[in-house]
């Protein structure tokens, strides 16, 4: 077995486990399983993107999909719990034109793709070796580009991210409306100067 | 090396997957997973571009690491949204949910 051989067959198992685990996304009956197949596919685009030299995104997809969305997305699925019917539907009556479409589209775009000329790849870049044809890149010239070329887009990123958080903080809190409050004070029987006093109060 | 068109297709069988899935799951977490999917199909899309076409250019590295933060932000509002959802009309299915249908 050579390099090459090594290579192609570590490439089709990345392939296999990314597809069945999204598949299995799409399918699983139990959302807490969809939930949980997610991560064969964030870590196999992790293992993609080490085959391609980008290892500081590899670890980037590794932290942030697998490290937070994942979480994130496991606790919302915790959090509601028991609202749908494991045993009914889990797929809405679109689901199999939907399937099939999907299907044409792969087979559409598998064809454009492999008859496009795509030329030979453009030569590989200057670094250590990692896996037989595959090389890495150098982190600080990211961080050079990102800070230089892409500053606003940097900082607008991080603005949205702070907007993000503050945003889902505030739709997630439990929220205490104002006419529930009122509907307390009148099932307690207070008399409608309290209403009045707190008005004045804000 | 791999030709490009392995990884363009399966960038788009993982696309599809995610459409699919955003499309037609009824629970309104599973359908966020397909945005997921996509988000990622897409960024496996530039890595590959990049590394195949323009490697001493890292601006579709960057573009991944914003696709990224814009997919975590999209998450965490996403599933607040749910969570919302989920006390005002007690399910996250989707074919239930009808207030902004006629």
């Amino acid at each position: 077995m050579n390099a090459q051989t090594i290579h192609y067959a570590l490439f089709a198992l990345l392939a296999v486990v990314t597809l069945v685990g999204a598949f299995r996304v799409a399918t699983a009956r139990s959302i807490m399983h969809a939930a949980f197949w997610l991560f064969p596919v964030f870590a196999g685009m992790a293992g993609f993107y080490l085959f391609l030299g980008a290892q500081f995104l590899a670890a980037i997809q590794v932290l942030i999909y697998i490290g937070a969305i994942l979480v994130l997305i496991v606790f919302a699925v915790t959090l509601t719990r028991n609202s749908m019917d494991p045993e009914g539907a889990q797929h809405n009556r679109f689901a199999l034109p939907v399937a099939l479409a999907a299907a044409a589209l792969v087979l559409a775009l598998a064809g454009a793709v492999t008859k496009n000329p795509w030329g030979q790849p453009a030569p590989g870049l200057d670094g250590i070796g990692l896996l037989p044809g595959v090389e890495v890149t150098d982190v600080a010239a990211l961080g050079v580009v990102l800070l230089r070329q892409y500053l606003i887009p940097f900082e607008v990123a991080s603005v949205l991210l702070l907007a993000a958080m503050i945003g889902a903080i505030v739709m997630a809190r439990k929220e205490r409306s104002a006419p529930e409050q009122i509907e307390c004070v009148e099932d307690a029987g207070m008399p409608i100067e309290i209403k009045e006093d707190e008005v004045v109060k804000v | 090396m791999i030709p490009i068109s392995g990884y363009l297709i399966v960038s788009a069988a993982l696309f599809a997957t995610g459409a699919a899935a955003l499309i037609s799951r009824r629970n309104a977490v599973a359908a966020l997973m397909g945005v997921e999917l996509m988000l990622n199909a897409a960024n496996l899309n530039f890595i590959a571009a990049w590394r195949y076409f323009w490697p001493r250019q890292l601006d579709a590295q960057v573009a991944v690491l914003l696709v990224i933060t814009i997919a975590a932000a999209g998450a965490a509002v996403g599933l607040a949204i749910i969570l919302n959802l989920y006390r005002r009309f007690g399910t996250v299915d989707l074919e239930k949910i009808r207030l902004m249908r006629g």
